[in-house]
């Protein structure tokens, strides 16, 4: 691996793993939605690295522009979320240090464990045919989930509509 | 290609730690959106796996990217209904501090 290729994995996973850990501790929760940004780019950036353009580009759409615009408008419309003033954490916390830090040991010891299994080299793929064999297997083998996920996506829409309007508000429009 | 010095511990490591943070954010946020993005990092971990996975291990065949694929949909989703939700909350309990909101707490 030459020097460039280091520093850019180094880089990459640094901006991932400090922006996650921004994502859950910074007291603002303003920042803290900003934060999702250089997440959600770092997994893009890994997305690259395993010739998936593909998912990068779907990342950059959905997570990086859709999901961070939806939390932070969520979060401009509540209140108390740039208060320094106000506790972001419940009594929790150190329950939930332990309850990780317990989670992430037993998954270091099942991946210990399993560590011969997992040194592979990666076989070849095409990364051209890569987005044209997804579509194809998209609408062949994996018909059923895809349907079923746009039925997903219009019965959330419609839920999301239905729960997010004010019938007050529609009821004082009608009247006057 | 970078990949080939690049072992697969690496990926897994990788989305260990992030599944962690997310499992400390998810317990410890009191608010209900801050719960929402650690519950975003979480399922981010969960697809890097996956992708790490199907390209090392069965590169012949796109499952891995397909599981994703629907992942992210369902992600999708899961923030338009959650803050769908979230919304209501506050506009009835004027709080979205999922600690404050114990109505149905037995």
């Amino acid at each position: 691996m030459s020097a460039l290729q280091l520093a850019i994995l180094v880089l990459l996973t640094a901006m991932t793993v400090i922006s996650a850990l921004m994502v859950v501790s910074v007291r603002n929760l303003i920042h803290a939605g900003f934060w999702l940004l250089p997440f959600f780019l770092g997994i893009g950036g890994f997305y690259l690295i395993l010739s998936l353009e593909f998912l990068f580009a779907l990342q950059l759409l959905l997570y990086a522009g859709a999901v961070m615009v939806v939390v932070l408008f969520a979060l401009m419309l509540t209140r108390d979320v740039m208060n320094p003033r106000v506790r972001q954490t419940n009594r929790l916390a150190i329950a939930a240090i332990a309850a990780s830090a317990s989670m992430m040991g037993f998954l270091l010891i099942v991946i210990y464990r399993q560590m011969g299994a997992l040194t592979v080299v990666p076989g070849q793929v095409d990364a051209e045919a890569i987005t044209r064999e997804l579509g194809r297997m998209l609408l062949t083998d994996y018909v059923l989930p895809f349907e079923l996920t746009s039925a997903l996506l219009l019965s959330a829409m419609l839920g999301a509509i239905f729960l997010a309007r004010n019938p007050k508000v529609e009821l004082e429009e009608m009247e006057g | 290609m970078m990949l080939e010095n690049l072992p697969l511990p690496f990926f897994v490591l990788l989305s260990t730690v992030l599944f962690a943070i997310g499992l400390y954010g998810l317990i410890s946020r009191r608010n209900a959106i801050a719960v929402l993005m650690s519950i975003e990092i979480v399922m981010n971990a969960a697809n890097l796996n996956f992708v790490a996975f199907w390209r090392y291990l069965h590169p012949e065949s796109l499952e891995g990217v397909v599981f994703v694929l629907v992942t992210i949909t369902v992600a999708a989703a899961e923030v338009a209904v959650g803050m769908a939700v979230v919304l209501s909350i506050y506009r009835l309990l004027h709080t979205v501090n999922v600690d404050e909101v114990a109505q149905m707490r037995g």
